[in-house]
């Protein structure tokens, strides 16, 4: 039981995380809303 | 004396280390802007995050700052899924280990160190600090609709604002500065003078990133374990690591980036690198390493 709780958690959590990852990447689509101009990178570098 | 012998036995990581730290850095930072305009790059692998703080305002940038994309899914009202996917899966497999070997922020304050000897200890305390800051960090950008820890951070300034302001785009936006470019502008000088005499200060005591990864550390794939009965207490361990820890206190740091140069530094070889228990590194193993005594 120890050993699979030590090995099984890790796995489970490594897989839903590559799961919501992937999921993240269909559905957002944050390519286009992110980097559509550069404005926010302006102000992220002090500039208004 | 010592220190030569230290030097010798960490020398192979170290060396892959730091080989493995510029590839990543050069990687992540490969593109080549056009120097009249220097437009920042905004191709199909922008949206993928960097393995470490890297402001995806670089012009040289391929990807996005982790802590950047947050924020920006928290402004945007999106549960930001790919970006804690990403750092979870990261998180779960490595811990904090993407902060010693990929982050092209903390390579930059390893460098730096190097340009000193001198050494300022600081309390273990200020390593709360980044935690405080990462609780403050959520709520405030989810009420202020802005990306407030990217409008402090020196990261942005050093790796955005610094080339942009020697480049021919700057005579256009100069004007448009105000005072928050000041403040960002004194606290990255701030930062790279303590980067010059503390160790790693930022992934220590500031980064968001190295937080959430280093809650991970104590459940990762990737885990030290130490025959803490049979240390010495030597504080060798101490001595070679970026991040300042006694390791034999606590294999599984919150602070640990996994750099690997205390499991080499050991003199009684009693750390080892395990995965899901089994071990991947393990010291003394080699012929080529033989046990030896420290001289102190």
């Amino acid at each position: 039981m120890k050993i699979f709780l030590k090995v099984g958690t890790p796995v489970f959590l490594f897989l839903f995380m590559i799961l919501l990852m992937i999921s993240g990447l269909r559905r957002e689509e944050h390519l286009e809303v992110e980097f559509n101009g550069n404005i926010l990178c302006l102000s992220c570098i002090g500039i208004e | 004396m010592h220190r030569n012998r230290i030097a010798e036995r960490t020398k192979k990581v170290s060396v892959s280390r730091r080989v493995i730290q510029i590839l990543s850095t050069l990687g992540i930072n490969s593109y080549i802007p056009d120097f009249q305009k220097f437009s920042i790059y905004q191709g199909p692998i922008k949206g993928l995050c960097a393995p470490g703080l890297n402001c995806y305002a670089c012009p040289f940038a391929r990807t996005s700052c982790p802590i950047g994309s947050l924020q920006h899914f928290i402004v945007i009202r999106q549960f930001p899924r790919y970006v804690l996917g990403y750092i979870g899966a990261v998180g779960v497999l490595f811990g904090r280990a993407f902060c010693g070997w990929l982050c092209p922020f903390g390579f930059l304050q390893e460098l730096l160190k190097k340009l000193s000897k001198f050494r300022v200890k600081v309390s273990k305390a200020w390593g709360n600090l980044k935690y405080l800051l990462l609780a403050i960090m959520i709520p405030a950008v989810f009420f202020t609709y802005e990306p407030l820890f990217c409008k402090l951070c020196p990261a942005g300034t050093i790796e955005g604002a610094l080339p942009i302001m020697l480049s021919p785009l700057w005579s256009d936006l100069s004007s448009l500065i105000s005072y928050r470019f000041v403040v960002k502008i004194l606290i990255a000088v701030l930062f790279v003078v303590l980067f010059v005499v503390i160790r790693r200060p930022f992934c220590r005591f500031v980064c968001p990133l190295g937080a959430i990864w280093g809650f991970f550390n104590k459940m990762s794939v990737f885990r030290f374990s130490i025959q803490s009965e049979d240390c010495i207490k030597c504080d060798l361990c101490q001595e070679v690591c970026p991040m300042d820890i006694r390791i034999y206190e606590d294999p599984n740091h919150y602070d640990c980036i996994r750099c690997l140069k205390c499991v080499y530094a050991c003199p009684k070889n009693l750390i080892r690198l395990e995965a899901l228990g089994a071990p991947v590194i393990k010291p003394g193993s080699s012929k080529e390493r033989p046990r030896v005594s420290p001289q102190l």
